[in-house]
């Protein structure tokens, strides 16, 4: 079961962070992203890291549930960083092998670089985490609204969005069921070479195929047996409702690019 | 004596490194040859019993012995491997599994995975199939074209193919049609009368009744009763207790009782005990 996989998952609860308005959450999360690569010293990374925790306190979720989100996404962190490090030059040479080598302003990048990973996952999965998929899809929806002057289908899009969002889990709890049945069959996944370990999910992903076509199948007639057409104007039945508390969340964000960008100057 | 085909000493699972507990200190012992029934509610921990009890899981903390096998925390993934040929697992709706071009090829999949000859595989196939009604003609079509009860079947004749010793089944007769669950009950049965070890998960308690010799019901991760299902239907305390619902028989043997308390001498728990006994009592007013 791949239940330890936190990123773009939510966990229930009614913190602060829950009770956002999505758009904000998405936003916020994209700018976070972007004030990440102006943090270029100590003081602002110093500062981006305050706000996370801040932004993790007021999830109300357990650390540890955001540790083990991390890492298994820790060995592309860790791959990276160490071709950075080997990679790039400047500063005090410490070790060189024709044009592999190791310095001290590589170094200093390859911290930043962690930092920077470390803080994009985290900032992200603090929205996943206190977001519903369907809040989340929502939210979506209503930042692409304006695209809908370009003749963009915004409402099918959101549809498929929230429908593809709804079924990553079942799906997922669908492909730990089948390997676990092939595996109960005498299937074993570990070992031989690549190509035979790629032939070996040739029983995973048939089952899921046919289970997802049927699925997709009946959710189809489902909505359409409810009345379901695409091409009609939606009304919504959970409206966004831009609060005091979403205006109080934009203002710390200004206030804090204020403070980021005071603080480069040092 | 009773052999056991599995015991659980202390075992404790955990899907999120102690936050909460899909089991705790659960133990029992699984006696060889019967047919252990396993009840609870959604969420009571029978499902990773079962994924325990297959090596699908290891236990976070104590130990199982299935089959001679013991399993902890740290147990490697070949022994597992040597721990399944043994055991076999019909997942609920297995028929979720299927993926082979052909009946035979999917049924052949388990022996051919424990590295049995194709020849030896075709024959344990085979007999499988003619084992759960699916007859020659069937063999080469495309499994998708089958209909739901047909597919379970293949799925069924998959798992017993590989010669199991150990078979649990995991709600086999959900979304069958009465006659199909009857014919399934009458196969249960029978591989039990050849020697299989079964364990049974299921939401029927006439199942229970009809086919288990031992019970054991589980709550949030807890083992709460152990016994058989006379025992279990004896008491309605721990069946309101656990939500469970008795078997029609016994509620209508209960509210006789209220009226004639020394009717039974032996408290039926199946439709057909009921029948007996009434049938018996009846005659001997006659006389």
């Amino acid at each position: 079961m791949n239940k330890k996989v936190l990123f773009g998952m939510y966990l229930p609860g009614t913190s602060l962070m829950h009770r956002l308005d999505p758009r904000l959450k998405i936003m916020g999360c994209f700018w976070l992203v972007i004030l990440v690569f102006f943090a270029n010293n100590l003081f602002t990374n110093g500062l981006m890291l305050i706000a996370l925790l801040g932004m993790v306190l007021l999830s109300q979720v357990a650390l540890k549930k955001y540790w083990l989100g991390i890492r298994p996404l820790m060995w592309i962190i860790l791959f990276t960083a160490v071709i950075q490090a080997f990679f790039s030059s400047g500063g005090h040479v410490y070790w060189q092998w024709g044009i592999i080598s190791l310095t001290s302003a590589g170094l200093v990048q390859v911290g930043f670089l962690i930092l920077r990973f470390f803080i994009i996952i985290t900032a992200s999965t603090v929205v996943t985490v206190t977001t519903t998929p369907l809040a989340m899809a929502d939210g979506i929806e209503a930042l692409m609204k304006p695209l809908k002057y370009l003749k963009v289908p915004v409402n099918q899009i959101a549809m498929m969005l929230s429908i593809a969002l709804r079924f990553v889990p079942t799906i997922m709890d669908e492909v730990s069921m089948i390997m676990n049945a092939q595996r109960a069959r005498g299937m074993d996944f570990n070992s031989g070479s690549l190509l035979t370990r790629a032939k070996r999910l040739v029983p995973v992903m048939i089952p899921l195929f046919v289970a997802s076509f049927k699925r997709a199948e009946e959710l189809a007639v489902a909505m359409e047996a409810r009345g379901y057409d695409p091409n009609q104007p939606r009304t919504k039945y959970r409206q966004l409702k831009w609060q005091k508390k979403d205006t109080g969340g934009m203002i710390s964000l200004i206030v804090l690019t204020g403070i980021l960008f005071l603080l480069r100057q040092l | 004596m009773d052999k056991s085909a599995v015991s659980y000493q202390g075992v404790s699972l955990s899907y999120d490194e102690g936050i909460t507990w899909a089991l705790k200190d659960f133990s029992a012992t699984i006696p060889q040859g019967k047919i252990t029934a396993i009840i609870g509610h959604t969420g009571s921990g029978k499902s990773s019993l079962m994924n325990l009890t297959d090596g699908l899981l290891l236990p976070t903390e104590g130990e199982l012995v299935v089959m001679g096998h013991q399993l902890t925390a740290t147990t490697k993934q070949t022994a597992l491997n040597e721990l399944r040929h043994s055991i076999g697992f019909v997942f609920q709706f297995p028929e979720h599994q299927l993926f082979a071009d052909t009946v035979l090829a999917d049924v052949m999949f388990g022996p051919l995975n424990l590295g049995v000859s194709s020849q030896k595989a075709k024959v344990a196939a085979q007999a499988a199939l003619s084992e759960l009604g699916i007859s020659h003609p069937f063999y080469e079509r495309s499994p998708f074209e089958l209909s739901g009860g047909q597919q379970r079947r293949v799925a069924i004749a998959g798992v017993l193919a590989m010669k199991p010793k150990l078979l649990i089944l995991d709600e086999p007769t959900a979304g069958l049609d009465p006659d199909g669950q009857q014919e399934l009950l009458t196969l249960i049965k029978k591989l039990k009368r050849a020697g299989l070890t079964i364990l049974l998960v299921t939401h029927q308690m006439e199942q229970v009744a009809e086919l288990a010799d031992q019970v054991l019901v589980l709550a949030t991760g807890k083992l709460v009763f152990s016994g058989s299902p006379r025992e279990l239907f004896a008491d309605p305390l721990l069946l309101a207790k656990h939500h469970l619902v008795e078997p029609q028989a016994v509620t209508f043997a209960h509210q006789l009782t209220e009226t004639y308390p020394e009717l039974f001498d032996h408290f039926p728990i199946t439709l057909t005990e009921l029948a007996d006994a009434l049938a018996e009592k009846l005659r001997g007013a006659e006389s």
